[in-house]
């Protein structure tokens, strides 16, 4: 009997806990707090380092700030899906960080707030759209209206052993160097068990202890094209034209290039991770991303140079941005807008490259960035000829066609066919363009 | 003709015994294979970040850094997201034990206009990718103005969401006799005390199977925490441990992941092996499997 009554209390307990519990509503959405600030959430995909240093840059902002209180909503676990799952229930964060990828969908879909006049209207020096370098507010325009700024752009860079070099007596890169001189030291750079390098006689494919570079779909194919003067999407966005000389020969290097025994298998980086390899010194050149930084994070003599200019001396790497927008439904818009012009401002300066031509030059950025002074020069150069994706509205599904239809063939395929490739592929790509 | 006997019994048993013994080793060479993800799970959580890709590759990490138990739950507030963790499974379990027995009972037992329909529909939400539902779903809760609470990670439970778990508890409670609740009725029950004293305690097997079932469905819910807790203090275990997963410039920190992922493997592993007898039972009467 005791016990019945025991399991119905505890019954009837429960039920009431899971009916109030969520009666705790936390101020959000621009609302105003106790305090009298706006309350503006910000969700960012940080992780668990990234997120302790975003909380003091935040935490100084709040302190400044008697309109806004900044309050962070980090998680990197699957950021689309959250972020998109919450602007489409018209909520969400105020501010938040979005991928290149993704800010010319969420703008088209009317996702993030168009700040172009409050831009216009602002006094933060981030506010400047004139002092953004090249086109890197491209990726946050769409109909000459502006949804969004970049904080931290990417060059791809190279990074390479200076150990592994002086070691087998290679050049070092130089500002000249391009796709033949690259191929040549990457050969000097591959040695198989025997220390014979690719191209000696002797030399054993089946048992190299070191590679020149690598490549596992990234770096994307797409900058060696641009190198080869060609392009994925033309400038007007209705055509792709994949199937010309240019293009055909950007495929066909970086197909050639990754099927050779200069580059480890795809199961080899696979089982020994990408950069990792590199790292651990089994991989003399890598491709990484300016903010990688991995100068800073190996024990050997590691140095930084611009990556490889084409057959015709034509300079591009690719830069990948990171950006930040404002929530359309925010019910605090001139808070929110405060809150996230302060917030790139202080970001910019955080992240390894500022999208901005007043902070890029040495100067500054070595102040900034104390522990990469010597790396710098090259970073910045790299800037001055990094190019984006043309991001338009459904570029996922063209990207999607675009990796399945051909870079998954050629990279875990092993299928050197560009030409046939390209060919079947290209009107389905066509076919996804903007209309 | 006795030593034939006896020859033939001593071969009989031998040929038990190497049959016993070739059992064992197959067994074991499975549990091996089935172990080995584990395995390499505890592994990873014990190297010293630099050995992790190394190669080839080091079964036993040495030296074994057990500290990454300890560094890997103070980098976070787990002991916040523990408690968060456990709010929403209990709340969220009881409710979805108790409401989803009631509506197995219904269907099993009641025979009212439309019953197989309603049962049809209920089971065709099971076919229902998860990922169509998750923006409607979404949008419920918003307009009752209840995001960024633990409510509809638990509230939900009180609707008898999983048609699983209502197929498995209906299917056992078919295989109870329905004479018992016509002797019941018969000594003056009504329905409710029908299934409160004579139904529910034939069900024990069949329930807890549901726990843990649900148990597990709760514990490692990773998408719906996701989307609906903002607040960090909010976070569960599950959200947490993917802050290990890096960010724009920060590696991921595997060693402390996979010690997180260890310890959330835990209480799954303790509450199956502590009602093992009853969940295989729970499973067998229902006819379901697996």
């Amino acid at each position: 009997m005791k016990l019945r009554k025991l399991s119905t209390a505890v019954l009837a307990v429960l039920m009431c806990f899971s009916a109030v519990e969520g009666c705790s509503p936390t101020p959000g959405n621009g609302e105003t707090s106790s305090s009298g600030r706006a309350t503006i959430r910000l969700a960012t995909w940080a992780g668990s380092e990234e997120s302790k240093e975003l909380q003091k840059i935040i935490d100084k902002l709040n302190s400044k700030s008697t309109s806004y209180k900044i309050v962070q909503e980090s998680n990197p676990a699957d950021y689309d899906t959250r972020i998109k799952t919450q602007l489409s229930g018209s909520s969400g964060p105020d501010v938040f960080w979005v991928s290149a990828q993704n800010a010319s969908q969420l703008a088209t879909r009317g996702a993030m707030l168009d700040i172009t006049d409050y831009l216009k209207k602002s006094s933060n020096e981030a506010a400047k759209t004139s002092d953004y370098i090249g086109t890197t507010l491209n990726t946050f325009t769409v109909n000459n209206k502006i949804y969004g700024l970049p904080w931290c752009e990417q060059p791809v860079i190279m990074y390479y052993n200076k150990d592994l070099f002086d070691k087998l007596k290679v050049a070092e890169p130089t500002d000249s160097w391009d796709w033949n001189t690259f191929v040549e030291d990457a050969k000097k750079l591959t040695i198989d068990k025997n220390g014979k390098h690719y191209g000696e006689s002797g030399f054993n494919k089946s048992q190299i202890v070191q590679w020149g570079t690598s490549l596992n779909g990234w770096p994307p194919v797409q900058m060696f094209i641009w190198q080869n003067n060609g392009d994925v999407i033309s400038e007007d966005m209705k055509n792709c034209p994949i199937d010309t000389k240019e293009a055909i020969g950007g495929f066909k290097f970086y197909a050639n290039l990754l099927n050779s025994p200069l580059v480890p298998t795809q199961q080899e980086i696979k089982d020994h991770g990408f950069d990792q390899m590199f790292k651990d010194g089994q991989v003399a050149m890598f491709m990484g991303g300016a903010a990688d930084s991995l100068e800073t994070q190996v024990k050997f003599n590691c140095e930084v140079s611009v990556v490889p200019a084409g057959p015709t001396g034509t300079k591009a790497t690719f830069g990948d941005e990171d950006g930040m927008a404002i929530n359309a439904n925010t019910k605090n818009k001139d808070e929110a807008f405060k809150a996230f012009i302060d917030l790139t401002e202080a970001i910019q300066e955080w992240k390894v490259m500022p999208p901005r031509k007043s902070m890029n030059s040495l100067t500054v950025l070595d102040k900034q960035h104390l522990n990469r002074a010597k790396s710098m020069p090259e970073i910045e150069k790299s800037m001055s000829f990094a190019r984006q994706y043309r991001y338009y509205d459904n570029y996922a599904d063209w990207d999607d066609i675009f990796n399945k239809e051909i870079m998954d063939k050629i990279i875990n395929g092993n299928d050197t066919n560009v030409e046939s490739l390209v060919k079947s592929a290209k009107a389905d790509l066509v076919s996804k363009l903007k209309k | 003709m006795e030593s034939v006997n006896a020859k033939f019994l001593h071969s009989m048993s031998a040929r038990r015994r190497v049959g016993k013994i070739v059992t064992y080793i197959v067994l074991i060479a499975i549990a091996a294979i089935v172990l080995m993800p584990f395995f390499w799970m505890l592994s990873t959580a014990l190297k010293q970040e630099t050995n992790i890709y190394k190669w080839p590759p080091q079964w036993i990490p040495h030296p074994a850094v057990w500290k990454n138990f300890i560094n890997a739950w103070n980098a976070e507030p787990f002991g916040q997201y523990l408690s968060n963790t456990l709010f929403i499974v209990i709340l969220g379990l009881s409710a979805e034990v108790i409401s989803e027995t009631i509506v197995a009972y219904g269907f099993a037992r009641f025979n009212f206009p439309g019953h197989d329909v309603l049962f049809f529909l209920l089971l065709a939400t099971m076919m229902l990718p998860f990922h169509v539902t998750v923006i409607p779903t979404y949008i419920i809760w918003q307009r009752l103005s209840l995001l960024n609470t633990f409510d509809p990670l638990v509230l939900r439970a009180w609707t008898a969401w999983g048609p699983f778990y209502v197929f498995l508890l209906r299917q056992f409670f078919m295989s109870i006799p329905t004479e018992l609740d016509e002797a019941a009725e018969i000594d003056g029950c009504n329905p409710l005390q029908t299934f409160q004293h004579i139904i529910i305690p034939q069900m024990k097997p069949a329930i807890l199977a549901v726990i843990v079932f649900a148990f597990k469905g709760y514990w490692n819910d990773l998408l719906n925490p996701l989307i609906y807790l903002s607040d960090m203090n909010k976070y569960t275990m599950n959200v947490g441990m993917y802050f290990f997963m890096g960010g724009t410039n920060e590696s991921p920190q595997w060693n402390y992941l996979m010690a997180m992922a260890i310890i959330m493997t835990l209480p799954v592993l303790l509450i199956f092996f502590f009602s093992q007898k009853y969940f295989v039972e729970g499973i067998t009467f229902s006819g379901i499997k697996g």
